[in-house]
């Protein structure tokens, strides 16, 4: 972080001095004028090479070292024309605080406001929408940097404004009927506020009386709802008193009528006490939370702290605006300090209330227990404070600077957002002060709320302020103001803090759930999901040119006074490829950056527009700006990593998918095709056949025939010879399969395993492992048996063969049923 | 080591499951009857496929058929007349680790429990379903079924049946989301076998047709069937039943059919004078009930046990 601009002098270096000065207050000499310079370069007879080479040289000597560099006077960035700027103020200002919203109170722009009263007006005026710009402008004018409540000043601008346009007859009673409804409609407490650095202290302000207004309420709810009871108990104690048995004050008591009684003798013949009494020491306690609950009561008259860094506003006047508060003045250096032991003393005035209420509650249904409660609360301090309870406190914030946070109390500063004391700081920032580190370490602590804030969104400023102040956890607030810069100076400076990502919108809330990410809101800047914003511009001429821009650190540097030697205008003859534009140089790798140089769009008085080389200094800052940047938009949600990653695999493993089920019905394809191919082919020649078979059938026939014919005369002559070695070979085969035939067998592979044939026989037939009959043992039974067997196999795969047992009884006709199965 | 294959060897499993592991008592049908071929096939491609008994269920109804759990050594459910779709798709349901079988016979499947069989191949929930038609009603000695072709004599149809079967492929055909249709018969243990192997290779309601003989009441058919081999005709294509080259040549006719296509199963199917063996539909990317059962399983006992009577409990007076 010791790379980014940092000083003790708060108002010093913001702004070249001719920032704000009107266009015509050029001065200089010829010579000097940086603008004439680059127009003489231009309009010169050099030879370009030559002056190029030179340029450029000096350009990467300036780039390195920073060396020669100096941003001309009247050149402003791109983004940052001040001779573009035709408003004072942005959008939303001045803006309304309403005492009636959701939470409290609400926040309209002034604009906004008045354009939706005129809208839903019983009979709307078309003149009066007519007039709401010049409504808005004048408003504010007439504002300038004030606050005042509402409801007077529209009586004031609404007079003023129509003596201005001179209205007469129907139309000035058209204008005064929509205004007098308007301003009947405006509730009390209605503050309208103006753009200027002090709308901080009121928006401060306004949200603290507003938490105190409901706080005081809640506080004087809980009190009258406990103290009445207690008060009653004491009172009953009272009527218990033995003195209350006295002839006198019986008398007293009974004020008609006593002439009819003897007071001495009713005192003696009467009990000594109707009831019970208190014990004394539940008598004291409660006499002691009474004496607590009604100093409670003073407490309400406070509303809250806020504690000042002496320099941070110097001049007390704005001390006047804040009404009610209770404003400590504290030297720098013991700010924390003297936060740290002014809440401890402060919130000990509350937390005997607390603890009141507690015993009140307690006693009132007459549950406190001694043993057990008198050691609870003996040890009572804030710390045991419920959310709830810890609303009741009013709260403490201190204001100071945040250089004097980060130097010299850093360590106190520290540990207020590391112990949970619910201190709120803010930390002011002056001009030219953008520091990190310290929102990091706050976030650090992890159960703090942390922010970074922008007047120029005040809707946004006091819903995150208001969430800051309205927690019960410690939190740091950073924003920017500048005390002593013009309005319109003030705009720009926020502005640009605002959109070159110097100063980013964020908040973390430490206390919003346990997802680390759902903490975060980054949604309130610029192009949140961009690195830069980027704008486009259009060029003059013929060719309606646009040039697009991003809105970079180096843009915002530009103003600011100690880097103005880190730029350096590039004469028009160097406008080559190898300038690239800042923000693309930036994301550029280290080795591709060779040989290039950074550049950003600065325009000069005549709105020309020149590329101007920045210096490597500047683009360190950059990174680093961006870096923090990259970081909020990660946690914030807006390319985190993870979720990146995840969605790159997933599409990967969607493209996987989807390139292997095309590989599929590719490869399906060309199967169906082979295929079809295939049974066209064949078809084609089964046609082919049977169209020939068709055709002649005779020609088959004679083929056989003239075979047979040509084989006969041969085998006629020889038959005698050749047949009989032939015939006598066959008979021994068929001897041979006749023997083998002889033995019994089963087709097994093709047996159902039905059992007929094991039933017959179990010994002779038997299964094998795969559950098929096998002959096992031939002689094990009868050739009846296998003959039996044959006959009964549903599938006729049993082959009885021939008798084994010739002695068998009834053989030739079992061999005769045999013979079928053979 | 007995039982084990030697391509097994290599990688020896932790229980390797012999046929002895899936066989229980002796079966009790007929000698010569169909029945035994299928359970020796079953059990044969139980060990084949290495089921663990303890994964396997059985499911059937009532029938001759349907006492099959009863022989198998794994667990079973010898359920209701017509209703082992029902339980079997319950059992399937909750339970998808489980193989399931459904048995059923012409009878349990065409007549008493055809709507639930309907529903059953629409559903088409992981189980392989084998249909044992024997034309017949054994159990209860010869009544006419559902499937008995015309003419057939039996005591509840003494002149003989008037009325046309029910062709249970054909049927099938027609159902929506049918998912795999094969028919088979018991007297070809190597077709059987083969085809009961594709069916549990398919993932759905894989449904078998097992023409089958009855040796004591339909002893006629018998020897129509097995001895007349020029009425069976082997379909060959890519229905993924494997058959030998010797097994396949021992087939005189033989119809190259696709069995992804519908319509062509459905013109086969409308021949039923000729027995067609194979696969006549096969679609693997059916729909399939059981993947939307499948979620929040893995209650333990006691969760159930509270979960069931938390349910009797609404029915406390």
């Amino acid at each position: 972080m010791g790379k980014r601009p940092s000083t003790t002098d708060p108002y010093s270096k913001l702004f070249k001095k001719d920032i704000f000065k009107e266009s015509d207050a050029l001065d200089g000499t010829e010579d000097s004028n940086p603008v004439k310079k680059i127009l003489s370069i231009l309009n010169s007879d050099q030879a370009p090479e030559k002056q190029m080479r030179e340029q450029w040289s000096k350009l990467r000597k300036f780039y390195i070292s920073g060396e020669g560099g100096i941003l001309p006077d009247h050149f402003h960035s791109i983004h940052i024309n001040p001779n573009e700027l035709d408003f004072s103020s942005p959008g939303s200002y001045p803006f309304l605080i309403l005492p009636t919203g959701d939470r409290g109170s609400a926040i309209h722009s002034f604009g906004d406001w008045l354009k939706i009263k005129l809208l839903s007006a019983e009979s709307p005026s078309p003149m009066m929408s007519k007039l709401l710009p010049r409504f808005v402008r004048f408003a504010s004018d007439t504002l300038g940097t004030k606050r005042s409540d509402f409801r007077e000043f529209w009586d004031l601008i609404s007079r003023d404004l129509s003596q201005e346009l001179e209205l007469k007859g129907g139309e000035l009673k058209e204008y005064d009927k929509t205004v007098q409804d308007i301003s009947k409609s405006i509730e009390s407490e209605t503050r309208i506020i103006g753009f200027s650095a002090f709308a901080i202290l009121s928006i401060i302000d306004e949200i603290l009386m507003e938490l105190s207004r409901r706080r005081k309420a809640k506080l004087a709810e809980r009190i009258d709802e406990l103290l009445p009871p207690l008060l009653e108990l004491l009172e009953i104690e009272r009527e218990n008193d033995p003195s209350s048995n006295d002839p006198g004050h019986l008398q007293s008591a009974l004020s008609f009528a006593d002439h009819y009684f003897d007071f001495n003798k009713l005192s003696s013949v009467l009990p000594e006490s109707a009831s019970e009494h208190l014990d004394d020491n539940r008598f004291d306690r409660i006499s002691e939370v009474i004496r607590s609950l009604q100093s409670g009561k003073d407490l309400m008259n406070h509303n809250a702290t806020i504690i000042i860094d002496e320099d941070l506003f110097p001049g007390r006047e704005w001390e006047a605006d804040f009404n009610g508060l209770d404003i400590h003045i504290v030297k720098k250096g013991e700010i924390c300090q003297f936060a740290e032991e002014y809440f401890e003393s402060h919130i000990k005035l509350f937390s005997d209330v607390i603890k009141a209420l507690r015993i009140a509650r307690l006693e009132k249904s007459d549950r406190y227990r001694q043993e057990i409660h008198d050691e609870v609360f003996g040890a009572f301090s804030w710390r045991l404070f419920t959310h709830e309870e810890m609303d009741l406190a009013a709260p403490v914030v201190v204001l100071a600077d945040t250089q004097t946070l980060i130097h010299d109390e850093l360590a106190m500063f520290s540990r207020i957002l590391g112990s949970g004391i619910p201190i709120k700081i803010m930390g002011i920032n002056g001009a030219g002060e953008t520091v990190i580190h310290p929102l990091t370490m706050a976030m650090s602590h992890r159960d703090t709320y942390v922010a970074q804030l922008n007047l120029l969104d005040p809707v946004i400023f006091y819903d995150k302020l208001r969430d800051g102040f309205g927690n019960y956890t410690p939190a740091f607030i950073q924003t920017p103001v500048e005390g002593l810069l013009t309005t319109k100076q003030l705009l720009i400076y926020m502005s640009a803090l605002l959109e070159s990502r110097a100063m980013p919108v964020f908040s973390y809330n430490g206390k919003k759930g346990s997802a680390w990410g759902s903490r975060f809101d980054i949604m309130h800047n610029p192009f949140p999901e961009e690195l830069w914003p980027v704008y486009e511009y259009h060029l003059s001429g013929e060719d309606q040119e646009t040039i697009s821009s991003a809105f970079t650190y180096a843009d915002y540097l530009s103003l600011d006074s100690r880097f103005a030697n880190d730029y350096k205008v590039v004469p028009i003859d160097c406008w080559t490829e190898d300038l690239l534009p800042l923000g693309n140089y930036i994301i550029t790798s280290e080795e591709d950056r060779y040989g290039k140089l950074p550049y950003i769009w600065l325009v000069n008085e005549l709105g020309q527009l020149h590329k101007t080389v920045v210096s490597l200094r500047i683009v360190h800052l950059c990174e680093d700006v961006q870096d923090f940047w990259q970081y909020l938009q990660d946690n914030g949600g807006v390319h985190n990593f993870h979720a990146e990653e995840a969605l790159k695999n997933q599409e990967k493993t969607l493209r996987e998918e989807f390139d292997s089920r095309v590989s599929k019905l590719k490869e399906e394809f060309n199967q169906q095709l082979e295929k079809v191919a295939r049974e066209s082919s064949e078809e084609a020649m089964d046609n082919l056949t049977s169209a020939l078979l068709d055709l002649d059938p005779d020609t088959l026939g004679m083929v056989g025939i003239v075979k047979s014919e040509s084989a006969e005369p041969k085998g006629s002559s020889e038959e005698s010879d050749l047949e009989e070695p032939a015939t006598e070979k066959e008979t021994k085969k068929e001897e041979e399969i006749v023997k083998i035939s002889q033995d019994p067998w089963i087709e097994s592979e093709l047996c159902t395993y039905c059992n007929e044939c094991v039933d017959i026989n179990n010994r002779m037939f038997k299964y094998d492992d795969n559950k098929l009959a096998f002959i096992a043992d031939p002689n094990a039974g009868t050739f009846a048996q296998l003959v039996e067997a044959a006959e009964k196999c549903p599938v006729h795969i049993i082959h009885p063969g021939q008798p084994l047992n010739p002695d068998e009884p009834d053989l030739p006709e079992l061999i005769d049923r045999a013979a079928k199965y053979n | 080591m007995y039982g084990i294959r030697p391509e097994l060897l290599d990688e020896f499993p932790e229980q390797y499951y012999c046929l002895e592991d899936y066989e229980k008592v002796a079966a009790k049908w007929c000698p010569g009857c169909g029945d035994h071929a299928v359970l020796g096939n079953i059990q044969k491609l139980c060990r084949d496929e290495q089921l663990n008994p303890a994964k396997t269920v059985f499911v059937s109804g009532i029938g001759c058929s349907s006492r099959f759990p009863h022989y198998m050594k794994t667990y079973g459910f010898h359920g209701l007349h017509g209703r082992a779709f029902p339980v079997a798709s319950g059992i399937k349901w909750r339970r998808p680790d489980l193989n399931v079988f459904v048995i059923t016979g012409d009878g349990d499947c065409c007549s008493i429990g055809a709507g639930a069989w309907i529903h059953a191949i629409r559903y088409n929930i992981d189980m392989t379903v084998m249909l044992f038609n024997n034309e017949i009603y054994g159990l209860t000695k010869n009544q006419t079924s559902p499937t008995s072709r015309i003419g057939t004599v039996s005591s509840t149809t003494p002149l003989g049946s008037v009325l046309p079967p029910i062709h249970p492929i054909q049927t099938t055909l027609g159902v929506s989301n049918v998912s795999f249709v094969a028919q088979t018969v018991d007297w070809n243990p190597p077709h059987l076998y083969a085809t009961l192997k594709a069916a549990y290779k398919h993932k759905g309601f894989s449904f078998i047709h097992i023409l089958q003989r009855c040796p004591k009441f339909q002893s006629g058919l018998v020897d129509q069937y097995t001895g007349n081999k020029e009425n069976l005709y082997l379909l060959t294509g890519n229905d993924g039943v494997e058959l030998s080259d010797s097994m396949k040549a021992s087939f005189k006719n033989k119809v190259e059919h696709n069995a992804n296509d519908i319509y062509a199963a459905r013109t086969l199917a409308e021949q039923p004078d000729r027995i067609y063996l194979g696969v006549f539909y096969r679609n693997p990317e059916a729909r399939r009930y059981d993947e939307y059962g499948a979620s929040n399983l893995g209650f333990t006992v006691d969760q159930k046990i509270s979960a069931l009577n938390k349910e009797l409990d609404k029915f406390a007076v």
